[in-house]
Formats: structure tokens, C-alpha cells, sequence
């Protein structure tokens, strides 16, 4: 496979993956879906806040506890987190001359307990009850149809690019010059779009024959449980006082 | 019996220029069972989305329960007339079976809680109670078929079009749909190419040209006639 087919096709199978919940029915999947976004987003602000070594060690052991107690697969959740900072650590490289090393790392782990906060959040909350918290903090509702819009269709969109690049392979026999290949990645580009555009149209015929109006309808779900809640919740809380006082 | 389809020369063609259906002139009584057959392109699918007063037509004039395609009647068809769409990827779109079961009967105006009870109800004849949490698009294709036909049938519209219900489908999946249509007694029209599986409950036939006109109209018998098929293209 050239180039361009084995880049498109590995991000394809990475995002087609990323926003995937697993359905795990975790102690942290029985928190009320509007206290674990209000506690990871508290978590993630801490974790920007945060330069000193203290502070981030506490932010550490609190994702290790919950990562601990979600249960969520390792392999899971490091193929949901590696590129990130690994991107970070790749731009930052130059500030080990510059500024220093120690400044460095903390940028690193900084970026890692962020991105890590949030794809717990995504790993241990079905999609529908982060779309129902959002709802009952008031995000506007063309704003959330679209976010579920996108969430459904990039699987699609994703496995549509995976299929194409699947056929494309089955149909060359050998490898091609590089200016064909080039060529032959931009109609294949373009192929996509149009598909994914009439797939829109089909989606959208398809809503309107359910009896769409313009609405967006939640339901919440029934899985959270007070006890989860509360222990969650007090442990952010202790989190916060202690990264406070440090 | 009443009249719930009054086609008369009705032609749709795509906003790109494409012809949909060229020509269609025909009625369908309620309670009545048309199987539609023609050769791939014929204009099937986009007879059932003008069945379903999804999209109006070009010319002619089209009348479903007595009223005509328009804006001002499109809560109306969407509570008396499902449709199931050939391909269930384009008809699933929300996280989680459950939602899917939940869609139309929340969007007409159902409680949370009489919705809720009538998708366990609709899972359970389907076999879904499993994937209730699942998201459709991890779901083989049988099952979204499966969760596509239980959403069309949830409320028992008057009015049913189905775009090719048995392809791609395994025995189990084929068998499950064809029990829901044996028990629906409502008005049916099925698009197909595989016509041995829903022959037997047809009334009537409708046979479409490769160029998007009504050949035949007609009786069961008429799938057995060899020069209509190869007029068809079939």
C-alpha cells in the first residue's frame, strides 16, 4: 500500500475507533451523566492550571483511582490517548534548548492528564447521556444536533473511506508511480465526498420520513446510581481543596 | 374500498436532471398488498419516496389518503405512512437502538414513558432486547434491518413501503420480517427483486420499464409471465 492509502486508511481505523464508548458497565458508567462532565471538565481545567510537580502528581493518582475503578482496558484507553502528546512532545522538542527540559515535561504531562480526563469521560459515558448532560446545561439544541450528527456519521463516513481504500487495494495490481498515485488519492478524495454528500441527503429524506421537525428529542438514561455520584463527586471535591492548597 | 394511492402520470425527476420515474399512472385500494418490480434503475425507491410524500412530483398529480404532496401534510403522512429504506445505515442515526425504537413515537408527540414501554414491547417481538444499548452502526446488517423495519412498524401506520426488505439478510433476520408482514394488515407496498419470499401475500402486481414507466399492472401470475420479465428487463 502507498503512502497516501496507508496514512488514510490508519487515521480512518483511529478515528473510526476514538469516539466509540465501550459499553462496559463500569462503577464510573454508574455516576449521573451531569456530575462526571462537570467533574472531568473540573478535572481538565485543574490539569491546564497546573506547573508544579505537586500538583500534577495529585492529578495523576486522582486518573489512576478512576482509571482504576472504571475498569476501562488498557489498550483501550492508551490507543485513545497516545497521539496527542505525542504530537505535543514532538513540537515542544526545540524547548528543551530553549527553555528547559523540566518545562518540557510538565507541558507533556499537562496535555496527557487533560486529553486523559476527557477520553475516560468518553470511554465510561454512552453517548446519549453526555448529549441529555449537555442538554440540562442548557447547550442549544442546533449545537447538539450537530455534535450527534457528526458522532453517528464519522463511523460512517470512516468505514465509507475504509471500504473505498479497501477496494482500491483489491483492484491495483502492482505499485504505480508516484504521480499516478497522487492522482488517483485526489479523485478517490473526491469520490468520497460526493458519497458522503449524497449519504447526507438519504440521512436527511430518512429523518423527515421518522417525522423529524426540527427538534431534538433527549431521553435520559437509567443507569446512574446515587452512591457512584456521591463518591465521585466527593472525590473531585477533595481533589480541588487539595490542588487548592498546595 | 377506499383509495389510498391516486397516481396519474406522475414523473419525478433529480434536481441534477437525472430521471427518477418517468411515467406512473396507477391506484392502490386500502388493505391491498403491490409487489413493485422492475430492473435496477427502473425507479422503485423513488416511487416510494414519492409514496411517502417524501419528495413531490415533478408533473402529475399524486394524491395519498386524499391529499396531495405538501408541507402542510407532512405530519400527517409521517404518523399514517412508514417507510424502510433499502439501505438501514441511511435510515439509523441515532446512539443506541433504544433511541431509534424512541424516535417517531417522541417526535409525535408520545410521553417518555408510553414510548418507552411500547419499544420494549416492539423489541421483544423482534428479538432486540439484547441491543437496546448498542449503537445501530455496530449491528450486522440483518440486525439493522431487523431494528429498521421493528422502528417503520412501531406504530402500525396505515400505510407501509418497504425498499427491498429481504436482501442482504440472513434466514433468521428473512423469517422475522416476513412474520411482520404476514401480521400487518394494513396497506403494503414492497419493492423487490426477490419476489418468491412475498409473491404470496401480493394482491397485486406493478411492473416498471427500465426507462421508469408502468409496464404491467396486474395479478400475481403476471411475475410468471416470461415476456413482461424480459420487457421489464428482468
Amino acid at each position: 500500500m502507498d503512502l497516501i492509502g496507508g496514512t488514510a486508511k490508519t487515521a480512518s481505523h483511529y478515528f473510526e475507533n476514538f469516539f466509540i464508548q465501550e459499553t462496559i458497565k463500569t462503577p464510573l458508567a454508574r455516576v449521573d451523566p451531569r456530575v462526571k462532565v462537570a467533574g472531568h471538565v473540573a478535572l481538565v481545567v485543574l490539569s491546564v492550571l497546573s506547573w508544579t510537580p505537586e500538583r500534577l502528581l495529585l492529578l495523576l493518582a486522582a486518573l489512576s483511582l478512576l482509571l482504576a475503578v472504571s475498569r476501562v482496558p488498557p489498550s483501550a484507553f492508551l490507543s485513545r490517548i497516545w497521539l496527542i502528546p505525542a504530537f505535543t512532545a514532538v513540537v515542544l522538542l526545540p524547548h528543551v534548548f530553549i527553555t528547559s527540559l523540566n518545562y518540557v515535561v510538565v507541558f507533556i504531562v499537562r496535555v496527557y492528564l487533560a486529553v486523559s480526563f476527557l477520553v475516560l469521560l468518553n470511554l465510561t459515558t454512552p453517548f446519549r447521556d453526555m448529549l441529555w448532560a449537555l442538554h440540562r446545561y442548557r447547550i442549544p439544541h442546533t449545537l447538539l444536533l450537530i455534535i450527534a450528527t457528526t458522532y453517528r456519521y464519522l463511523h460512517l463516513m470512516f468505514s465509507e473511506l475504509n471500504r473505498m481504500l479497501l477496494a482500491r487495494e483489491s483492484r491495483r495490481p502492482g505499485k504505480a508511480a508516484c504521480r499516478k498515485t497522487w492522482e488517483a488519492g485526489g479523485q478517490m478524495l473526491g469520490a468520497f465526498f460526493i458519497r458522503a454528500y449524497e449519504r447526507g441527503e438519504r440521512v436527511q429524506m430518512a429523518m423527515s420520513a421518522r417525522g423529524y421537525d426540527g427538534r431534538f428529542i433527549l431521553t435520559p438514561g437509567d443507569d446512574s446510581r446515587a452512591p457512584h455520584t456521591a463518591a465521585f463527586a466527593a472525590l473531585v471535591f477533595l481533589v480541588s481543596i487539595g490542588w487548592w492548597f498546595m | 374500498m377506499r383509495v389510498v394511492i391516486e397516481a396519474e402520470d406522475v414523473a419525478y425527476t433529480y434536481p441534477d436532471g437525472t430521471p427518477g420515474i418517468a411515467s406512473f399512472t396507477g391506484t392502490v385500494r386500502e388493505g391491498e398488498r403491490v409487489i413493485l418490480v422492475g430492473a435496477n434503475g427502473s425507479g422503485k425507491s423513488t416511487l416510494l419516496m414519492l409514496f411517502a410524500g417524501l419528495v413531490r412530483p415533478s408533473c402529475g398529480r399524486l394524491r395519498i389518503f386524499g391529499r396531495a404532496v405538501s408541507p402542510r401534510n407532512a405530519q400527517f403522512f409521517r404518523r399514517n405512512i412508514g417507510i424502510l429504506f433499502q439501505n438501514p445505515d441511511d435510515f439509523l442515526f441515532n446512539p443506541t437502538v433504544m433511541d431509534e425504537l424512541l424516535y417517531t413515537p417522541l417526535h409525535l408527540g408520545l410521553s417518555v414513558e408510553k414510548a418507552t414501554r411500547m419499544a420494549e414491547r416492539q423489541a421483544r417481538v423482534f428479538g432486540l432486547t439484547p441491543l437496546l444499548s448498542k449503537p445501530p452502526f455496530r449491528l450486522s446488517g440483518g440486525e439493522k434491518k431487523r431494528v429498521a423495519l421493528a422502528c417503520v412498524l412501531m406504530l402500525k401506520p396505515p400505510l407501509l413501503l418497504l425498499d427491498e426488505p429481504t436482501t442482504n439478510v440472513d434466514a433468521r433476520t428473512r423469517r422475522v420480517m416476513l412474520d411482520a408482514l404476514r401480521n400487518y394488515t394494513g396497506t403494503a407496498i414492497i419493492a423487490t427483486h426477490e419476489t418468491h419470499y412475498v409473491r404470496d401475500m401480493a394482491d397485486r402486481v406493478f411492473v416498471l420499464s427500465q426507462d421508469g414507466r408502468l409496464l404491467r399492472e396486474g395479478g400475481p401470475d403476471l411475475l410468471d409471465d416470461p415476456e413482461v420479465l424480459a420487457e421489464a428487463g428482468l
